[in-house]
């Protein structure tokens, strides 16, 4: 028995009568996380699928010197004898890889929670957690992109984005229209850059930092120049670098492996998302009264090459 | 080819302390490649160096799979088999990997955050810096001296190839229209447009004094010698 002197109070009340906290029902407030989605934003369209090709890896074919790519050549005489012209092939791949990710509950805290936290509620936040693997995919598929703009070990700047601009106009075929994903303190060094660009008249400054918003929708970052940006802190770092990218639309895509075509045993309740190449199970150990979920993914990203369309690292300094 | 991130590494049985996380995410690992003959490949640098150098970039080439060629490969597979289209694609875009022992390290790690454990790669220029703020995310820093006195090593010792004098003019032709644009600004200040004139020949002086690590130094005539 506890002594309660009078008067009674909560603070001596509470740890036998009491709780610690009343919880605020059905709440259950989510952490801050990126959310850009880079399917829907239009970044990664899907391109194929591998299942029942007996390859893990997708190849697109790409053809150069025909149609625009090259001139008729100009007859010396009304009966001078043309040559023929040839061509030139080059492929891009796309490799699949598998994915996973798992979660477990315990029958007991099946039993007693309370908080809506159920197996179903985490299988469900994988699908979020398959498109941030996407995104993430995407990022390290730019790590392979050959040509380099920004300064290495310097502040994303002003300068940087007129020679990034300038780099997609002057690639033979560009049409225009143009993404950058960069991380977020990228974007921040830009718009430092723009608040103290000498060559820029009012109201120049103030309309840079107007088009680049700060939270525009879930990842997009306003448009500078004519580069709609994506802000994501997925982007690589590199050598003390952020390793930011800027390319046409068109240059990533990802692949997928069907999964409706998996035989999954009576009672694993499976769940194919196959145009995802995303399934997930569940399984019950009575041994341990364990439940649990399985997610996996068979997907790929992969970039069509420079000669197809613009793609650009964009480096600066992450510090 | 090495490349990392095999079976992970050896950690010593640590006793009854446990072995040590660094306080950062689980990464993929990666090899170090060069880009060679591309714009952007080489720049001048002087951190860590005793005068403004040309260095060639080096980057990261991530090895995770389902991305850059990379495969998810059979149990009992060789880790190497799952590289055998990035080796192809390594070749068709002509990257170099810099083979450099050593340098790619990896560590046990624990994100702070999430729980997740696992292995984080980084090159041994690089250390983990446990944020303040519990909530952020660790950072990286890193010794660009060291690095930079590493990449000059690399093309002195012929690991890198000298760059296509291509890439050299192009940086040059940007740095005097950057010239010639300042001189010819009306829009701005005396003195503004002064000290833009005096910046941009300033950068256009370091780079014809840059140091090619390429080019064999002369040896220094001896005081006194005929």
């Amino acid at each position: 028995m506890t002594a309660i002197n009078a008067p009674a109070t909560q603070a001596q009340t509470v740890s036998d009568w009491g709780y610690s906290a009343a919880f605020l029902q059905p709440v259950l407030l989510q952490e801050l996380a990126e959310r850009l989605n880079p399917v829907v934003a239009g970044l990664l369209p899907k391109v194929g699928d591998v299942a029942g090709s007996g390859s893990n890896t997708l190849r697109r074919r790409q053809v150069g010197g025909i149609g625009y790519s090259t001139y008729m050549a100009a007859m010396a005489t009304e009966v001078a004898a043309g040559s023929a012209s040839g061509f030139t092939s080059t492929y891009s791949d796309i490799t699949i890889g598998r994915y996973h990710l798992a979660y477990e509950e315990a029958a007991q805290r099946a039993i007693v929670q309370q908080d809506g936290l159920t197996i179903e509620a985490l299988a469900s936040a994988t699908v979020d957690s398959y498109l941030r693997t996407l995104r993430r995919l995407m990022c390290s598929s730019a790590t392979g992109i050959s040509t380099a703009k920004g300064t290495s070990g310097a502040a994303l700047d002003t300068d940087d984005w007129f020679a990034l601009v300038a780099a997609f106009e002057e690639t033979e075929g560009y049409e225009g229209s143009a993404i950058a994903i960069l991380h977020p303190e990228q974007l921040t060094d830009l718009r430092t850059s723009l608040r103290s660009y000498t060559g820029f008249q009012f109201p120049e400054p103030t309309e840079g930092q107007q088009s680049l918003g700060s939270a525009m929708g879930l990842g997009m970052g306003g448009s500078l120049l004519g580069i709609q940006i994506f802000k994501s802190v997925d982007v690589n770092s590199s050598g003390g670098d952020h390793v930011g990218f800027a390319f046409a639309p068109g240059v990533f895509g990802f692949a997928t492996g069907d999964t409706s075509r998996v035989p999954v045993p009576m009672g694993a309740e499976p769940v194919a998302l196959p145009e995802w190449g995303l399934l997930l199970t569940k399984s019950f150990a009575g041994a341990t009264t364990v439940n649990r979920v399985d997610a996996n993914a068979f997907v790929g990203v992969g970039r069509v090459n420079a000669a197809v369309l613009p793609q650009f690292r964009v480096l600066s300094i992450n510090d | 080819m090495t490349i990392p991130g095999g079976g992970g590494q050896a950690v010593p049985f640590s006793g009854l302390d446990g072995p040590s996380y660094a306080p950062i995410a689980p990464n993929a690992p990666f090899i170090l490649v060069h880009h060679a003959g591309y714009p952007g490949s080489w720049r001048i640098e002087t951190e860590g160096l005793p005068g403004p150098t040309w260095l060639p970039q080096v980057d990261r080439f991530i090895l995770s799979p389902g991305v850059n060629g990379v495969a998810t490969i059979e149990p009992g597979q060789d880790q190497s088999e799952a590289y055998t289209a990035t080796r192809e694609l390594l070749h068709k875009a002509k990257i170099v990997e810099v083979k450099a022992p050593g340098v790619v390290v990896s560590e046990l790690c624990r994100d702070p955050r999430t729980g997740a454990s696992g292995q984080h790669y980084r090159e041994r220029f690089e250390r983990v810096e446990a944020p303040a703020n519990p909530a952020a995310a660790a950072k990286v820093r890193i010794d660009r001296g060291e690095r930079n006195r590493w990449r000059a090593q690399l093309v002195a010792e012929g690991v890198i190839p000298a760059p296509h004098d291509s890439i050299i003019l192009a940086a040059r032709r940007d740095l005097v229209s950057a010239l010639e644009r300042a001189r010819g600004r009306t829009d701005v200040a005396a003195d503004v447009r002064d000290a833009q004139i005096a910046a941009a020949d300033r950068a256009l002086t370091v780079f014809d004094t840059a140091r090619k690590p390429w080019i064999p130094e002369e040896p220094k005539a001896k005081r006194g010698a005929a």
